[in-house]
């Protein structure tokens, strides 16, 4: 027997989103990245596609977004294969850290920059002015969001000089 | 042979016919005709379509959405398949089509209602436009005007068909619609149609006396213009008077009194009835105007009936300004310029430099009351104009405007202030 009222509530609510159906999916888009990371000496396993995953949908669940489609997984993993600062020692841990960052900024920047917008803004300032610190990348994605609060537009911005 | 009494499985209320699809997918669940499988089938194909909507609202730029703004997709979604759902006849119908087509299909029809509401409403506000009521009242044109125009402006089905985006202010006399996005404008708009094609059957000048015996500055007050003169109308049609002049007397209203005082609700309503068929054999009211006062009786019986025992009736059935309180000699007020010629007037005075040529323009040009005032609130006229202004006006429009502003109680505006202390002086 089910509970008719509850289930009225969640009928149309964003929590009948299959999230296992996206995170196995998520989990292949992944894995399928190693073929071309393979090049730069990087490689995911499963499992740590599958923590990939889960960061994604925490993150997701703390920055109250919601993702459909492919997402942005494959995308940081491809952008961010070739950086100088990234070995396979630290590469999911990046990945992590970059995962959360990257949902962080979307809210900052009130939807005006695109995902690959946001992704290539994420990797220049990564390789260049914050030489691999993500510490240093959140510092400059909060000018970015101040300079989009000011009404500017992506193309305007400048990074930090080294 | 008798009506056939069909048994529904489902009893909705005015609540449930608003989010028609969630109402309709909670009853036949709770008594099991709709299956897990089929309530899977919609949620999933609800989601599709979500998922497509989510793609075109970020021009295909972002992979992820606020909650907020996909929650606003999924009410939109839900609200457009409800509207497709109310046209079949009985909630079991919309069950059975809800249970056999596709959820895309409903949708899409279902856009194609609001789509048609939506050019329907557009017609009616511009039947409305072509006949408004020549009245000071600045909430009703900046609604019926402003405000509708700004909702088809900002309204767009695919998002957010369920909003309604302006606050509506113009009271309509039967209340606000209970209704969302398309719906609930076609309906406001309806309701503003009829009480307009009704007002429109008296002249604007004797609804002006009668509005500003309720309340001086109205012009400022989000109040219903229909109410006073529907009643007025009906005051006199019972006391055996015409009332095309609205002009019912403090006798008139003591009368009134003493003829309802012994009737019950329904009895007035009944009072009402018979009355207004009487009003219609003296005056030409448009049908749909009819049929809207016929759907207004249950809360004027009750209004009346409260009104009679708390010894106010005279606030219901009112009695018009007297005529010596009127701006009339100088300044007419039902002979205001086409909005073409204001808006240039308004642009010539904001562009003169100096006082005395701004008021020389204002002074020339302006011939009726309201679009005085209408002027004076928006030419952005400085304190040193608007006392070159007020020496410059003859006595009698002075006289009116004080009228107008009689104390500093409600005068939100810049221009309201500017006007009254130059009064004062």
């Amino acid at each position: 027997m089910f509970d008719t009222q509850k289930e009225g509530m969640l009928m149309f609510s964003l929590v009948t989103i299959n999230n296992e159906d996206m995170e196995r999916r998520g989990v292949t888009e992944i894995l399928a990245c190693n073929g071309e990371i393979d090049k730069y000496g990087l490689s995911l396993n499963e499992e740590q596609a599958l923590a990939l995953v889960k960061t994604r949908t925490n993150a997701l669940k703390e920055t109250k977004r919601v993702e459909f489609g492919p997402g942005i997984i494959d995308k940081l993993i491809l952008a961010f294969e070739d950086s100088p600062y990234v070995s396979q020692d630290i590469f999911e841990d990046v990945l992590h850290e970059l995962i959360n960052m990257f949902y962080d900024i979307k809210n900052g920047t009130w939807e005006k920059v695109s995902d690959d917008e946001l992704i290539d803004f994420m990797k220049n300032a990564f390789n260049g002015c914050c030489a691999g610190s993500t510490q240093l990348l959140a510092g400059e994605a909060m000018r970015l969001t101040e300079h989009i609060h000011m009404g500017k537009k992506l193309s305007e911005f400048k990074l930090r000089e080294n | 042979m008798g009506e056939v009494d069909i048994v529904h499985l489902f009893s909705l209320d005015v609540s449930d016919y608003r989010n028609y699809l969630r109402t309709i997918i909670m009853q036949a669940r709770g008594c099991g005709c709709l299956s897990d499988e089929g309530f899977a089938r919609i949620q999933n194909d609800m989601l599709v379509i979500m998922s497509e909507l989510a793609d075109r609202w970020t021009k295909g730029k972002s992979s992820s959405i606020p909650v907020d703004k996909a929650q606003d997709i999924m009410n939109s979604i839900a609200f457009v398949i409800g509207l497709k759902l109310k046209t079949y006849q009985t909630p079991e119908q919309a069950l059975e089509h809800l249970n056999t087509d596709s959820i895309r299909t409903l949708y899409d029809e279902g856009i194609n209602i609001v789509r048609r509401k939506k050019a329907y409403a557009r017609r009616i506000q511009k039947r409305i436009i072509d006949n408004m009521l020549d009245t000071p009242n600045v909430y009703y044109k900046l609604t019926i005007v402003d405000g509708i125009n700004g909702f088809f402006k900002l309204y767009r089905p695919q998002f957010g068909a369920h909003e309604i985006h302006i606050t509506a202010d113009y009271p309509v006399y039967i209340g606000r619609p209970q209704l969302d996005g398309i719906e609930f404008i076609e309906q406001y708009l309806h309701c503003i149609e009829a009480e307009n094609s009704f007002c429109r059957c008296f002249d604007s000048k004797d609804i002006h006396n009668l509005i500003a015996a309720i309340s001086k500055d109205y012009r400022s007050v989000p109040m219903n213009i229909f109410e006073p003169v529907l009643l007025a109308a009906i005051g006199l049609v019972i006391l055996g008077h015409e009332p095309e002049r609205l002009n019912l007397t403090r006798d008139d209203v003591n009368y009134l009194y003493k003829l309802l005082i012994k009737n019950n609700d329904s009895q007035i309503q009944e009072y009402l009835h018979i009355s207004c068929d009487n009003m219609y054999k003296r005056i030409r009211v448009p049908k749909s105007s009819r049929l809207y006062i016929d759907t207004c009786i249950p809360k004027l019986a009750s209004s009346i009936r409260n009104a009679i025992k708390m010894n106010t009736l005279d606030k219901l059935f009112v009695v018009p300004e007297q005529e010596e309180h009127q701006n009339k000699e100088i300044l007419s007020y039902g002979e205001r310029m086409d909005d073409i010629k204001y808006e240039r007037l308004v642009e010539r005075v904001l562009q003169a430099e100096y006082s005395e040529e701004k008021i020389s323009i204002i002074l020339g040009e302006v011939h009726s009351f309201a679009d005085l005032l209408d002027i004076l609130s928006e030419a952005m006229l400085c304190e040193e104009d608007m006392k070159l202004l007020v020496l410059m006006l003859p006595d009698e429009v002075k006289e009116a405007l004080r009228y107008q502003y009689p104390d500093d109680s409600f005068l939100d505006r810049e221009s309201e202030r500017l006007l009254y202390n130059a009064l004062q002086e």
